[in-house]
């Protein structure tokens, strides 16, 4: 028996006549737990879109209040949100959207004392802040969970993003080994950030959120994600580039992580 | 010996014509190692987040090769 609705059924026929997604994958998404680190730029395309296709619950961690200098490209909020905290304002949008949806919000910052607490309750972390502190907490918290994520960083006109599935890919610590300096590179507030390049990346972290759920446990999972590669996109000049990473063995995160 | 060094996102404000279809072509000693082509570029060690040689991640004392090309990024860490 299926646990669908007659509405639901109506709302993702779209999807489930897809043929590698059908009923089932629709109750996989429905039954999928996902966090979202952070409800800015990146966060607000993937709420919208894994609010949208049926994602059954989703967390909301985010400490910050909204800004007028966030509307650009936090699409999530609007101008009279300014003043409310990103949390509330987001959970407001997504109960309109989707009436099915469980939404869990944490206003405050995820640190070390709290990640492993609330990252254990998800099956899927949307790593989507705005600061290398929580990406690396995340990476390392996550290899230690055993739950799989993907990352992304934005500025001005360009990105990256990487997914990695603990145990059998490379990690973001692999790649970039350690938090850089404060004040060794420019901050998103001082080069700046446009919100479609901050949008598209959001959307290609939910769409990686929805296959993982979809197709964890297939073979092809590693080619079908973005594990053990980084998308590169340069989007004033519209270059996509997909490079090509290894697990570092002497990784400090990857050798601690069960 | 000849080298092609591609430069990314913001590192791109000093050579605004390098692109991933344009790389910079560099004439460096025999022997010379990443670290030497990023101070030769005027960067700091510490402004460079990842180095690729031919696509593989490498170090910055990773010794170059005749017609290699290295990418170098910076830290893209905005959300």
């Amino acid at each position: 028996m299926s646990n669908l609705s007659e509405t639901e059924r109506k709302k993702y026929v779209r999807q489930i006549i897809m043929d590698n997604i059908g009923i089932e994958g629709q109750e996989k998404l429905k039954e999928s737990k996902v966090l979202v680190v952070g409800s800015g730029g990146l966060g607000s395309s993937v709420l919208y879109y894994l609010a949208s296709c049926g994602v059954g619950t989703l967390g909301i961690i985010d400490k910050d209040i909204v800004e007028y200098s966030n509307l650009n490209r936090q699409i999530i909020h609007f101008e009279d949100d300014v003043g409310k905290s990103k949390t509330q304002s987001a959970e407001e949008k997504l109960s309109l959207l989707n009436k099915n949806l469980v939404i869990k919000t944490y206003q405050f910052e995820l640190n070390s004392l709290n990640a492993e607490t609330i990252i254990a309750e998800y099956d899927f972390v949307v790593e989507a802040s705005d600061n290398f502190e929580t990406k690396f907490l995340v990476n390392d918290t996550c290899l230690k969970l055993g739950k799989a994520f993907t990352i992304a960083g934005v500025m001005k006109f360009e990105g990256q993003i990487m997914t990695i599935i603990p145990n059998s890919s490379a990690c973001y610590r692999c790649v970039f080994s350690e938090i850089p300096e404060p004040g060794t590179y420019p901050t998103s507030c001082e080069l700046g950030i446009l919100g479609t390049v901050a949008g598209f990346f959001g959307i290609i972290e939910a769409n990686e959120a929805i296959k993982y759920i979809l197709f964890n446990g297939s073979d092809l999972i590693n080619d079908k994600l973005l594990v053990n590669k980084i998308l590169y996109v340069d989007l004033e000049s519209n270059l996509f580039d997909i490079i090509t990473i290894q697990k570092n063995e002497e990784c400090s995160a990857c050798s601690t992580a069960k | 010996m000849k080298i092609y060094v591609k430069v990314f996102a913001y590192l791109r404000q000093k050579y605004p014509h390098v692109n991933d279809l344009n790389p910079l072509e560099l004439d460096v000693d025999e022997n010379a190692t990443v670290e030497d082509v990023i101070k030769k570029l005027d960067f700091k060690p510490e402004e460079i987040h990842l180095i690729l040689l031919n696509g593989k991640k490498v170090s910055k004392s990773e010794l170059l090769e005749d017609n290699c090309t290295i990418s170098l990024f910076p830290p893209i860490g905005g959300g």
